[in-house]
C-alpha cells in the first residue's frame, strides 16, 4: 500500500515522476509529492521536493516555537474528481520535527463511476518527529474514495496522525446518501506492524450510517493516533480535554485509548464544526504538536 | 506431529465435531469475560431491549469486529490449506494489530492465545505447527480458530458460519445479564440473527486480506468508553 518507492528509489529512476504526468486522460489529475525534512540543530529545513500534477507544498514563515518545519500542501485543482489520484510520502530524517497539512478542506466531488485515490506514505526515522494533520476531506454526496495511509515509525520516534472526514456538505444539509469510501490504515513501528484499521462504506451508505453501532447517522468523524513511546502517559489528559467520562458535549461522542505505545482517538460529531472544535482541543492537550498556523486563517 | 496428525486424520468429511467442543462456552477461552463493548452501550441506552439487541448484533455481523475477524478466519485456514507460511504470517500479523482499542486488543489476543494453549495439548493438530513457523507473537482469536480448522480438515464454510454464530451467542448471552432480557427473548435474538450470519460467513470468504474492515464506528467508541465504565461485569 505504501508507494514503496521511496527518495532514494526515486533518484534511481527519474523518468516516474514524468510519466504520471503524461498519463492521457486530461481530465484525470494525477498528483504526487514526495518530500523529506532534514534535522540541522535546533532547526529542521526542507529537503529534496518532488511535485508532479496539481500537488504543490509550501513552507509559511510560521514563527512556531516548536522548531518544527510546517510544510502546508497546496491542490491547485481545488478539490478531486472521480478518477483522480495523490499520493505524498513525507519523510522525516534523523532529528527532524515536521508538521505537515493542508490549506484547506480537501472536497472530492461526486463521482462518475471511478474511484478518488489518496495514498500517504510517513516515514519517520530515529528521533525524529511528523505530525500529518490535513484538513478534513469533505465527501460530496455520491463520492467515491479509496484511501491508504501507511507508516514506518522507528521505535524512538514520534508520529501523530489526525484525519477527520465529513461526509457530505452538511452545511448546506447534503446527506452522503450514496458513494464509497475505503479507509486502510497500517503502521509499523520497528518493522512490526502494531495498528492497523480498515473502514469500509459502499453503495447505499445512508441506511448504514444511521444504524446505531455505525454513526447514528452523524456525519463527521475522526481518527486521531500518537505513535510515541510515552504515548499512553498523555491518555488522561485528553479524556479530560474532551470532557470524558462524564461532561461530553451532547453533539459529540469520543472515546480514547491507549495500549503498546499508543494513544488512539476516536470523535462522532454532528456536524463538521463541532468535530473541528474537539479536534483542536485534543491536540492542545496532547501536547506534543502545535496547531498548524493555516488552521488560524 | 505423528499423533497430531492422526487426530487431523480422525476427521472425516462432514465430521464437525471438533467445531462443537472448540465453539461451546466450555471451551477455555473465557468467551463469557468479554463483552465486545456491549455492556457500554446497555449503559447508554443503545441496547435496551430484544428489538435494539438485534439491531446492534446485526450491524457488528455485517459492519463490526465479528464480520473482520470472519475474514481472518477464512485467510488463515487458507494459509495452512494450502502450506503458505508467508500469507499465514501476514493474516496473523494483521489480525493482532487489528484492534480500535486496548479492550479489543484483549479480547482477541487472550482468546486466541488461550485457544491454541487448550488446542496444543487436548487438539494437537498440523495447523498450529505451521502457525508455530509462521508467526511468533500473540494471537488472535479467529486466527487461532482458522489455524485449528484448517489443521483437523474442517470445512471453511461450515467453520465461519459456526465461529460466527459462536460470537453471536457470546454477545446475547452478554446482553441476556446486562439489560436484562429473558432466556426467551436472547434466544429469539439469536435465531432472527441467523440469517445474517449465515449470509456474511458466506460473503467473509471473498473478502480480500488487504480490503478487510467495517464501520462500525460506535462499537469502536464504545470498547473506548467501556474502560472508564464505573461499574463492569466483562473485560471489554
Amino acid at each position: 500500500m505504501c508507494v514503496t518507492a521511496l527518495l532514494s528509489d526515486a533518484a534511481e529512476k527519474p523518468e516516474d515522476a514524468a510519466s504520471i504526468a503524461r498519463i492521457p486522460g486530461a481530465l484525470r489529475a494525477h498528483g504526487r509529492l514526495r518530500f523529506e525534512a532534514l534535522g540541522a540543530d535546533t532547526h529542521t529545513i526542507p529537503g529534496r521536493i518532488e511535485e508532479a500534477g496539481p500537488i504543490r507544498v509550501r513552507f509559511p514563515r510560521s514563527g512556531r516555537h516548536s522548531g518544527a518545519l510546517e510544510a502546508v500542501l497546496l491542490n491547485t485543482g481545488g478539490g478531486m474528481a472521480g478518477g483522480d489520484t495523490a499520493a505524498f510520502e513525507f519523510r522525516a530524517r534523523s532529528g527532524a520535527r515536521l508538521t505537515a497539512t493542508t490549506q484547506a478542506a480537501e472536497k472530492i466531488y461526486r463521482s462518475d463511476g471511478l474511484s478518488t485515490r489518496i495514498d500517504v506514505c510517513l516515514l519517520v526515522e530515529a528521533g525524529a518527529r511528523l505530525d500529518w494533520m490535513p484538513q478534513a476531506t469533505i465527501l460530496f454526496d455520491g463520492a467515491r474514495v479509496e484511501r491508504g495511509i501507511s507508516a514506518e515509525v522507528a521505535p524512538q520516534a514520534r508520529l501523530l496522525l489526525v484525519e477527520p472526514v465529513v461526509l457530505g456538505r452538511t452545511a448546506r444539509g447534503e446527506r452522503f446518501a450514496r458513494g464509497r469510501l475505503t479507509d486502510r490504515w497500517r503502521i509499523r513501528r520497528g518493522g512490526r506492524l502494531v495498528y492497523a484499521d480498515g473502514l469500509n462504506l459502499d453503495g447505499e451508505v445512508g441506511s448504514v450510517l444511521d444504524r446505531r453501532a455505525i454513526a447514528k447517522g452523524w456525519p463527521a468523524f475522526a481518527t486521531v493516533l500518537l505513535i510515541a513511546p510515552d504515548a499512553e502517559t498523555r491518555l488522561e489528559a485528553v479524556r479530560a480535554a474532551l470532557g470524558l467520562p462524564d461532561d461530553l458535549p451532547e453533539n459529540i461522542e469520543a472515546g480514547v485509548s491507549a495500549w503498546d505505545g499508543m494513544l488512539s482517538v476516536r470523535l462522532l460529531a454532528r456536524d463538521g464544526a463541532v468535530l473541528d472544535t474537539a479536534l483542536r482541543a485534543v491536540i492542545g492537550q496532547l501536547g506534543v504538536a502545535e496547531l498548524p498556523r493555516i488552521w488560524h486563517s | 506431529m505423528a499423533e497430531a496428525h492422526a487426530a487431523a486424520a480422525g476427521a472425516s468429511s462432514g465430521d464437525l465435531l471438533p467445531l462443537f467442543v472448540w465453539l461451546s462456552p466450555a471451551y477455555p477461552v473465557g468467551a463469557f469475560a468479554y463483552s465486545h463493548a456491549l455492556e457500554w452501550a446497555v449503559e447508554t441506552g443503545d441496547i435496551s431491549d430484544a428489538v435494539s439487541l438485534s439491531g446492534w448484533i446485526d450491524d457488528l455481523v455485517r459492519h463490526g469486529g465479528p464480520f473482520a475477524d470472519a475474514v481472518f478466519l477464512a485467510h488463515a485456514w487458507r494459509a495452512v490449506t494450502t502450506g503458505d507460511a508467508a500469507a499465514l504470517h501476514d493474516v496473523a500479523e494483521l489480525a493482532a494489530a487489528f484492534a480500535p482499542s486496548r479492550e479489543r486488543q484483549m479480547e482477541t489476543l487472550n482468546q486466541g492465545d488461550a485457544f491454541i494453549a487448550a488446542s496444543r495439548v487436548a487438539w494437537p493438530n498440523p495447523g498450529i505447527e505451521h502457525l508455530d513457523a509462521a508467526w511468533d507473537g500473540r494471537v488472535a482469536y479467529p486466527v487461532a480458530v482458522g489455524v485449528a480448522a484448517a489443521g483437523h480438515k474442517l470445512p471453511l464454510a461450515q467453520t465461519l458460519s459456526a465461529y460466527m454464530t459462536a460470537v453471536a451467542a457470546n454477545l446475547v448471552s452478554a446482553a441476556v445479564r446486562l439489560v436484562p432480557l429473558g432466556q426467551t427473548d436472547g434466544n429469539r435474538v439469536l435465531a432472527g440473527a441467523s440469517g445474517a450470519l449465515r449470509a456474511m460467513a458466506v460473503e467473509a470468504e471473498r473478502v480480500p486480506l488487504d480490503e478487510v474492515g467495517g464501520v462500525a464506528l460506535r462499537s469502536d467508541i464504545a470498547s473506548m468508553r467501556h474502560e472508564t465504565q464505573y461499574t463492569r461485569l466483562f473485560r471489554s
